[in-house]
């Protein structure tokens, strides 16, 4: 059971690799030198009757022997551990620079959860396997050979008995962990999920509350851990007894050799020393192999850690290609132009691993899109739910990257230009801005840290900000918590406006919140469009229809193709698409008394 | 004390706690057993006596043998037996910790958060008895008497042994122990300001990117993951230097044994035959003793989450006012309800979310609180429902101030239907019985078909993917008309529902709380020409109120231009 991409970056290692294996060997040489020593120790103190003082430099060498082993244990295992850091770094680098460099983290803002815990506990994981697993593996795979092969010098029965037990033992294994394993495994995971339903009745409590039942609930919780306990027990039990099967083949074996060496002995065929010696090596044979079975489990974690990390760098992706060009050489974006853009997901299948209903976003894809805009203008994207606004959007931010067509700023292609050329130029108000763990006032400078004071102010005041933050103590250096939490939807919003008001970028994309939001916003979303199209230009996705009213050109969107583009009103006489999109939504509420 | 409360739980499973600690000690023991004895055996065979001499030898080893592989397995099944069930008690314990606090303590952390971290630190409490009591229990055990044991020979002996033992068992582990406390606070800090920067550069990817500050995240994110492998190499680094000394020190030990066997054989004090046991027995009873350098890691681990776990208890959620025990007599009848100037802010929050909120529900009456996201208007219902304490003003339910009334019972009047409404993942059945133990399956049949429903078989899972979320709020309000309780809540059960599933849930809504009072809660102003009143509120103030024509005439309603907003929606 090994990883051969986790070992490929251990042997590429050549100094560790070299140090394990030397470090085992030399343990296998020191574990027989001292069971050799000792033996000698005891017999000439107990047969030969040797004194203390002629026995001295015996002892002096079992003790430098000692020293030594516990010196070579300690720097190997410090090798490993430098290693094993090293290479978490490693791995945390490159699984960043994958998700940063690709689009992942735009097309499936689902999985962002998954992906912080494979970064950081994910990685910690392969920690144990170069720290303590591959190590091991080597140990238990040269020490014991050596010891066998000592044995089977000195003494040819024991070394037999060694030889049909020894190698039954990863046998036994193996069985374990196609047979009974196989169950352990589904009981742990079982009780993984059962350690889950515990935090579904967690969450369940303020429901049983509303149904009286809380107070009893305590009880059932007991009840339920216990029949479990039960069931597992009962599988356990199994794993147990297979496990019992390889303690035996060691004890007993331990226990034969001893016996075959003592009648020998009896029978004069061996000495003393020699069976001492056997004796001595029976149980360092098998405490290797041992240790290799109870460090199984970690190995098994640390693979399918890896297994994850692996999927993240092998996924194909196409990275938004960015150029040299400098934007001052066009000094301000006038024009605009999309041309025959489509997008579409690399691979397709990994989308829609049932997250449910909703997520649709993650799927979209765009055909054959052009649109034009030109300074000032505002221009609508409408559509339904799933149709590709919002990919829209995140191409024409280069976030993602076309895989075919493409988009000119002032006629040249952007790939010409540099990345930070073009993202300086184009503010974004997403419909669920993010809010950083950190002050108000540092929350808006985002978009422009050396932004000063006033600056900063001016944006908050535009955006209102200024008449929430005067509710705090702390004003503006009030610390909002991650995500936003103690803010309103609507209060979110306004600094998300803050910022790109503070950016002044030409170029603002605006994804409008459909709901929910308080009349107060809504006043401000609707000025600030205004705003920023008196001196750029503006490209939103619209739900609202004084938003699409006001915009100088509309695209429809229906499954990622524009069915239909114009004003309003060339739109209503031109396109029927269009007119049953708006005959829809006066259709669902007309049923109301108005 | 440390692990006070942990402990006295332990106790109620004494029995397997006690069978485990026995076979832990039997399979050390023999283990020692088995190799003294081969040791002797062949020290006594190299004398080449009769072989009859040899046989209560042979008998002894082979004896220790199968003791040892037996007891092993008697010490795994019992301590998997004990800590599974100190889990089960573990988790009752948990849950009726947090059964009186919930939801306020949610105001102070995430509800998943604490939620998810309560769970996970169980799980890791759950090894307490494994890892912490258990092996020292077994150890001092094998100690004491492997120490009594060599006493026939020497007390020498059993001073060096003991010596040993308490360098590496006490010794060790304790300066292990204060050197890693200073250490484990860094680690927790640097494990927290990882997850954090991490989390805040994938959740805010976007804003990052397009604000050019993702190379300033990623630099910060790359520094944190830098410090944190570097404090846990360091932490790692000490755990080695702790194992090799107490690796060394047992190898002393034994050459210390050998050494004064060799000294008490000359002298002639020790038979030379009981050399080879003396030093097999020292090299074996030390396999018990040097896993208690991880002791220490293990304590400060469990330590952490007893103290998580356990401070839910601690802290003042409790109501401030002795809660009174008025039950609620005529509660099939509906009763008026009133909030008098009622103000209230979350714990820990600055911002009062309720400020000075005064209304009326007559019995029977259809009142539907509205305003934008953040206005207040779950605030609301959370404090008729007694979810929160602390607020100043006064809620009446009928003549009846509710902080006076017994909790319990209060909520007897009460059916809630939320936007999210939590099943447990078992069939419709349970879940619906839930509402009305005593409900017969006929009666269960006949709530389904009043919801439209009664395609769904009662024996179906719920959390299931074949339910979908218009279906999970048609059970809801199954469960609520199951209830009948004459007050109906409703907070913004269709959010994130589209429009035609909607239309269908409150089609099959309304017909059924005719005669019951109603508050219902929504952002979404569907359906509102169907209440008796409107109450608008935003910031925690009610702005409005009125019937729905009445607030439909004012010309600069707030009300109306909600509306107004809504309708022109795309």
């Amino acid at each position: 059971m090994i990883d051969r991409r986790l070992n490929d970056w251990a042997i590429k290692n050549k100094r560790l690799m070299s140090g394990n294996i030397l470090l085992s060997i030399l343990s296998g040489a020191i574990i027989i030198g001292q069971a050799y020593v000792i033996a000698t120790i005891v017999q000439l103190a107990f047969l030969q009757k040797e004194g203390l003082s002629s026995l001295l430099p015996l002892f002096a060498l079992l003790f430098t022997l000692f020293l030594l082993r516990s010196i070579l244990d300690y720097a190997v295992a410090k090798g490993n551990l430098r290693f094993a850091s090293k290479m978490k770094g490693i791995f945390r680098k490159s699984l960043m620079e994958k998700y940063i460099g690709s689009s992942v983290l735009h097309a499936n803002r689902y999985k962002t959860g998954e992906q912080v815990s494979l970064y950081t506990s994910g990685v910690e994981q392969l920690d144990d396997y170069y720290r303590s697993y591959l190590p091991q593996l080597i140990q238990s795979s040269i020490i014991p050979v050596m010891i066998l092969v000592v044995v089977f010098l000195n003494n040819v029965y024991s070394g037999l008995i060694m030889l049909i037990t020894a190698p039954l033992i990863p046998v036994f294994m193996m069985l374990i962990g196609s047979m009974a394993e196989k169950k352990t495994q589904e009981q742990l995971e079982s009780m993984l999920r059962f350690s889950g339903h515990f935090l579904e009745t967690l969450k369940g409590i303020v429901t049983l509350k509303l149904f009286g039942r809380s107070k009893t609930h305590g009880e059932q919780v007991k009840l339920r851990s216990d029949q479990f306990t039960e069931a597992t027990m009962s599988v356990l039990k199994i794993a147990f007894l297979s496990a019992l099967m390889l303690e035996v083949l060691a004890t007993i074996s331990t226990a034969m050799i001893a016996v075959e060496v003592g009648l020998r002995l009896v029978y004069g065929q061996l000495t003393f020393h020699t069976a001492f010696f056997v004796l001595l090596l029976a149980p360092e044979l098998y405490q290797p192999l041992k240790n290799l079975g109870a460090s199984f489990h970690t190995g098994r974690n640390s693979i399918a850690a890896a297994k994850k990390v692996w999927e993240v760098l092998d996924e194909e992706d196409r990275p938004v290609q960015w150029g040299e060009k400098e934007l001052n050489s066009l000094s301000r974006v006038k024009e605009l132009t999309l041309k025959n853009v489509s997008y579409q997901l690399e691979q397709q299948g990994r989308v829609d691993e049932g997250n449910g209903n909703g997520l649709s976003e993650t799927a979209e894809i765009l055909s054959d899109i052009s649109l034009q805009m030109t300074r000032g203008q505002r221009v609508a994207i409408i559509g339904p739910s799933g149709a590709g606004k919002t990919t829209l959007l995140k191409v024409v931010l280069g976030l993602l990257s076309p895989s075919e067509g493409e988009i000119l700023v002032n006629g040249t292609p952007l790939p010409f230009f540099s990345e930070e050329e073009w993202l300086s130029q184009v503010a974004y108000v997403d419909q669920f801005p993010y809010i950083f763990s950190g002050s108000i006032f540092d929350n808006v400078a985002l978009s422009k840290p050396e932004a000063s004071e006033k600056e900063v102010q001016r944006a908050c005041e535009f955006a209102g900000v200024d008449l929430f933050v005067s509710e705090f103590s702390n004003g503006y250096e009030t610390i909002v918590g991650e995500g936003g939490r103690g803010l309103s939807g609507g209060e979110k919003q306004r600094i998300a406006l803050a910022r790109a008001f503070l950016k002044r970028a030409p170029i603002v994309v605006l994804d409008e919140p459909t709901a929910g939001l308080d009349l107060e916003t809504e006043a401000i979303l609707t000025k600030s469009i205004e705003t920023f199209s008196e001196d750029g230009m503006v490209l939103m996705v619209a739900h609202r229809l004084q938003t699409i009213l006001k915009a100088d050109v509309v695209y429809l969107l229906e499954n990622g193709r524009i069915k239909g583009a114009g004003s309003h009103e060339e739109l209503m006489t031109a396109s029927p698409a269009y007119q049953k999109m708006m005959s829809a939504y006066q259709g669902g509420v007309s049923h109301e008394v108005l | 004390m440390k692990f006070y409360r942990l402990l006295r739980l332990m106790t109620k499973e004494k029995k397997y706690i006690c069978l485990a600690i026995l076979f832990g000690f039997l399979a050390a023991i023999s283990s020692i057993g088995l190799l003294g004895a081969g040791g002797y055996l062949i020290s006594q065979a190299a004398l080449e006596p009769p072989l009859y001499t040899l046989t209560l030898t042979i008998i002894a080893v082979r004896f220790f043998g199968l003791l040892r592989a037996g007891s092993r397995y008697g010490e795994r099944y019992m301590s998997h037996k004990a800590t599974f069930r100190i889990l089960g008690r573990l988790r009752a314990y948990v849950y009726d910790l947090l059964e009186p606090v919930t939801p306020q303590i949610f105001s102070k952390y995430r509800s998943g958060d604490l939620l998810a971290r309560m769970v996970s630190d169980v799980d890791r409490l759950q090894f307490f008895f494994l890892k912490v009591v258990y092996p020292p229990v077994v150890m001092v055990i094998v100690f004491l008497l492997t120490g009594i044991f060599l006493i026939r020979f020497s007390l020498l002996l059993t001073v060096v042994l003991w010596l040993g033992f308490f360098f590496v068992a006490i010794a060790v582990p304790m300066i292990l122990s204060m050197v890693q406390k200073r250490m484990k606070p860094v680690l927790r800090e640097k494990n927290g300001a990882l997850s954090n920067e991490v989390s805040e550069l994938f959740y805010g990817f976007t804003d990052l990117k397009t604000n050019l500050q993702l190379s300033k995240k990623n630099e910060a994110t790359e520094y944190e993951s830098a410090e944190l492998i570097n404090a846990q190499e360091r932490e790692h680094i000490v755990q080695l230097k702790g194992e090799t000394i107490a690796k060394g020190i047992s190898f002393m030990v034994a050459l210390g044994v050998l050494f004064l066997g060799v000294m008490l054989v000359n002298a002639g004090e020790v038979n030379g035959v009981m050399l080879a046991l003396l030093v097999l027995v020292s090299l074996t009873v030390f396999e018990t003793a040097t896993p208690m350098v991880e002791l220490p890691g293990h304590i400060e681990e469990s330590h952490e989450a007893e103290r998580r776990v356990f401070s839910v208890s601690d802290q003042d959620l409790k109501p401030i006012v002795e809660k009174g025990e008025i039950g609620v007599a005529s509660s099939r009848f509906p009763q008026s309800i009133t909030f008098q100037n009622v103000s209230f802010a979350y714990p820990g929050n600055e911002r009062s979310s309720l400020k000075g909120i005064s209304f009326r529900v007559n019995p029977g009456e259809k009142v539907a609180i509205v305003g934008p996201s953040g206005s207040g208007k779950t605030t609301v219902l959370q404090l008729l429902l007694q979810f929160y304490y602390g607020y100043s003003g006064e809620i009446n339910i009928g003549n009846h101030d509710i902080k006076l009334m017994n909790e319990e019972s209060t909520r007897e009047l009460f059916s809630v239907v939320m936007q999210e409404n939590y099943f447990f993942q078992d069939t419709v059945k349970k879940n619906l019985l839930l509402a009305k133990p005593n409900g017969t399956e006929a009666e269960l049949k006949r709530v389904l078909e009043a919801v439209s429903l009664q395609k769904l078989p009662l024996e179906t899972m719920v959390n299931g993917m074949e339910i979908s979320g218009g279906e999970r709020q048609r059970l809801a309000i199954a469960r609520m008309l199951l209830k009948d309780a004459p007050i109906v809540l409703l907070d913004e059960l269709t959010t994130g529902i589209d429009s035609i599933t909607e239309q269908e849930i409150f089609s099959v809504l309304w017909p059924h709380v005719r005669g019951k009072s109603v508050i219902y809660i929504t952002h979404r102003l569907r359906d509102l020409h169907l209440m008796d009143k409107i109450i608008v509120i935003d910031k925690g103030r009610i702005l409005e109120q009125g019937t729905y024509k009445e607030l439909m005439k004012k010309q600069h309603g707030y009300f109306r231009r909600l509306k107004q907003l809504e309708q022109e929606l795309v």
